[in-house]
């Protein structure tokens, strides 16, 4: 059987040989900077290479230790713990996108009455933090969150009425006690980063409502369909197909949110919001184990891998009808 | 006759070619890195500009790279192959970058007659192996700095300073802004009783009760709600610059801005003596020196080493000195009747010489996370000092490829 689909093979390459030619300076770059590296990285993963191997790459094989190091959080670095770091991320993912879509629909339908005015003028708006650079806006948020000068504190005091002294970004305890494992920089992440993603959500929202014919509304009025029924059986059903590519791509996004968790919180107090590639960052900046961090970015893949077949699976969204 | 002419034609043209080199000394560009920045800055910025008019064939260029990442980033670039020709860092950075084999032994660059002018301790602390590695520019350590119309009498010991801090603590204005940073405080661990290493450089943090004491104190300045305790420097500076803190534990890099900021309200003396074991405060001493790459070749090498030797000539450390008040290294600056340089200097007396074995950059992390983790509540102090003893060596044995 192999055999014959490896001829086939090999016939189709020689009959179409011009075409494979052309081809053929782009595959060489992608082999030189996609695949090397990442077959290079596959085979760090099982050696002990540090820092004096940069110069020198000639580190001992020590099999899987550095995965079981990993899952044991046996790697010498503060803080380090897998299991906790992985469950963390989930639900910083979750949490994340869930508010992503709730706001940004609601946004998208609150824009998209039909007499509304100021519309352009209000979508403008909505959109700045999406256009303004992440690293930006997540470095502002930081300052904001600051226990004792910043302007989360300083608004709230002045709503309070008495000083509010919320330690955002110092305080690994969790505020809520029935979430104990969600400290209060998780919060202040969460707020910087669903600040930064609605726009999103509410964009392809927006596309999406535009494109259902308002006769189906007229018609559903006709038949007595009440607000809050033309919203979850009309609207909801018709955008389901462009949220969900959206959906996922968010999912993705999130569970690899660098910028907001590494600038905001820096995956601190104590390591209580650290995702698995600010983790990933660490042990290589400032831990200096390429080996494990290799091996770290494997079981990283993997996770995404997992995620990603199982959203398809569930969504069906990158399955074409024609 | 077409030939000839062609001939002549060429001739001229190669000459033309060679007629714009003059003997000139060649262009060469040095990239230094450094985490120099306000008076220090302007420092450097006047030193490079005083370089060029005697050097006009170097071009310098210098770029400011946070302390927290400098070392990471030279390390990283360096063993790759890259990085800048000088690097500008302390002294507990040269184990590491030795094992590494990042930077340059300096031996062979500097005679007896040049280095008879600087600090003996200070060019001791730069040897490695046997070797000198780096050159040093300043010496360091943290003290107390104060604001004279603040506070009105030192404290002689912690719990002195407890009352006194919460005496003049008022409203908007705080007593002192504490900064948790492990290279900040470790003068009362040591004062405590604790010790990093044993003689063969594994660590023994947890040994007798030292941490413990020293944490514990460190929990009860946290509760109090009159010190500020917090590991954000640029937090701390900013509250005392603008008078909102009346003490400060800083170093003497920090004292150039603060006077900028306050005048002659500045004052420097040695922390308080640790009530517990009556030990005086006994902080890291560092030098902080010029590196030069390993990776350059000789010629660059031979730049950069000209170049150090006019950042640390008699001029620009008397510049350094007076703008930024870094505490020279070369004897021949005039430092007698400054008042600030003699509180740091007193502060020395009772200091420690700060390890530059490689085995001292696994201490930093865990030593602070110990730190915040007692001053949040997370761990006691005794658990927290067997995590970091735990953490600390396993560093070092991965260190050691063990």
């Amino acid at each position: 059987m192999t055999d014959k689909s490896d001829v086939k093979l090999w016939e189709q390459i020689r009959r179409h040989k011009l075409a494979y030619y052309y081809i053929l300076p782009s595959a060489i770059v992608m082999a030189l900077i996609t695949a090397f590296p990442i077959l290079y990285q596959v085979w760090m993963a099982f050696t002990n290479f540090n820092i004096s191997n940069l110069r020198n790459p000639h580190p001992q094989f020590v099999g899987f230790a550095n995965f079981i190091k990993i899952f044991t959080n046996q790697v010498p670095l503060e803080n380090f713990n897998f299991w906790r770091t992985f469950a963390f991320n989930v639900v910083w993912t979750f949490a994340n996108v869930f508010l992503h879509v709730a706001i940004g629909i609601s946004l998208a339908v609150a824009l998209n009455a039909p007499r509304l005015a100021l519309k352009k003028v209000y979508r403008t708006l909505l959109v700045i933090p999406w256009a303004v650079p992440s690293y930006i806006s997540a470095l502002i948020w930081k300052n904001m969150f600051d226990v004792d000068f910043g302007a989360v504190n300083q608004i709230l005091s002045s709503i309070l009425g008495h000083a509010a002294k919320i330690p955002w970004l110092t305080n690994p305890n969790a505020p809520i006690k029935i979430l104990p494992f969600l400290s209060y920089a998780f919060y202040a992440d969460l707020i910087t980063n669903v600040w930064l993603g609605f726009p999103f959500m509410m964009v392809v929202a927006t596309g999406a409502l535009q494109s259902i014919p308002q006769e189906i509304y007229e018609a559903a009025e006709i038949d007595g369909v009440n607000e809050r029924g033309k919203f979850f059986k009309i609207t909801l059903p018709l955008i389901r197909s462009a949220m969900l590519p959206a959906i996922m791509l968010g999912i993705v996004w999130t569970f690899n949110q660098f910028n907001v968790i590494y600038l905001v919180s820096g995956g601190g107090p104590l390591g209580t919001t650290e995702i698995l590639v600010t983790q990933a960052y660490k042990i290589v900046n400032p831990g200096g184990l390429y080996g494990i961090a290799s091996a770290f970015g494997l079981i990283v893949f993997f996770i995404l891998l997992g995620i990603t077949l199982i959203t398809n699976r569930v969504t069906r969204a990158t399955e074409s009808e024609i | 006759m077409k030939k000839v002419l062609v001939a002549v034609l060429m001739v001229a043209m190669v000459a033309t070619l060679f007629a714009g080199c003059k003997p000139k000394a060649q262009p060469v560009t040095l990239t230094i890195w450094h985490s120099w920045s306000g008076s220090e800055l302007d420092v450097l910025n006047e030193a490079i500009a005083e370089y060029n008019k005697q050097h006009p064939e170097v071009t310098i260029n210098q770029l400011q790279v946070p302390f927290d990442q400098l070392k990471n980033k030279y390390q990283t670039e360096a063993a790759a192959g890259g990085g800048p020709d000088i690097l500008f860092g302390p002294a507990d950075w040269i184990g590491d970058f030795t094992k590494a084999n990042l930077i340059a032994p300096l031996d062979s660059y500097f005679d007896s007659t040049f280095l008879a002018d600087y600090v003996k301790g200070a060019l001791d602390q730069v040897k490695y192996q046997g070797k000198m590695m780096a050159f040093p520019e300043s010496t360091e350590c943290v003290a107390l700095i104060y604001n004279k119309s603040l506070v009105p009498n030192l404290p002689k010991d912690t719990n002195e300073l407890i009352t006194l801090v919460d005496s003049i603590s008022k409203g908007d204005t705080y007593g002192m802004v504490y900064n948790s940073g492990f290279y900040f405080t470790a003068g009362y661990f040591f004062a405590a009783g604790m010790k990093l290493f044993d003689d063969n450089y594994n660590a023994v943090v947890n040994q007798g009760n030292g941490g413990v004491l020293a944490l514990t104190f460190l929990k009860k300045l946290a509760s109090d709600s009159h010190f500020i305790v917090a590991n954000d420097y640029g937090k701390a500076d900013s509250m005392f610059k603008e008078g909102k803190a009346a003490m400060i534990i800083n170093g003497p890099w920090a004292v150039g801005d603060y006077t900028k900021a306050l005048g002659d309200k500045v004052g420097v003396a040695p922390m308080p003596a640790f009530a517990d074991t009556g030990n005086p405060f006994a902080p890291f001493v560092n030098t902080k020196d010029f590196f030069v790459n390993a990776n350059i070749n000789d010629t660059q090498k031979k730049a950069a080493v000209d170049f150090i030797k006019f950042m640390v000539s008699k001029d620009i450390e008397q510049k350094f000195f007076e703008k930024a008040k870094h505490i020279p290294s070369n004897t021949k600056v005039d430092t007698s009747s400054d008042p600030i340089i003699a509180g740091f200097l007193e502060q020395m007396k009772t200091g420690v010489p700060m390890p530059i074995v490689p085995e001292m950059g696994a201490v930093w992390d865990p030593m602070q996370t110990a730190i915040d983790s007692v001053l949040a509540g997370k761990a006691t102090p005794q658990d927290a000092i067997n995590t970091a003893q735990k953490t600390i060596q396993d560093k070092i044995n991965a260190m050691r490829g063990q």
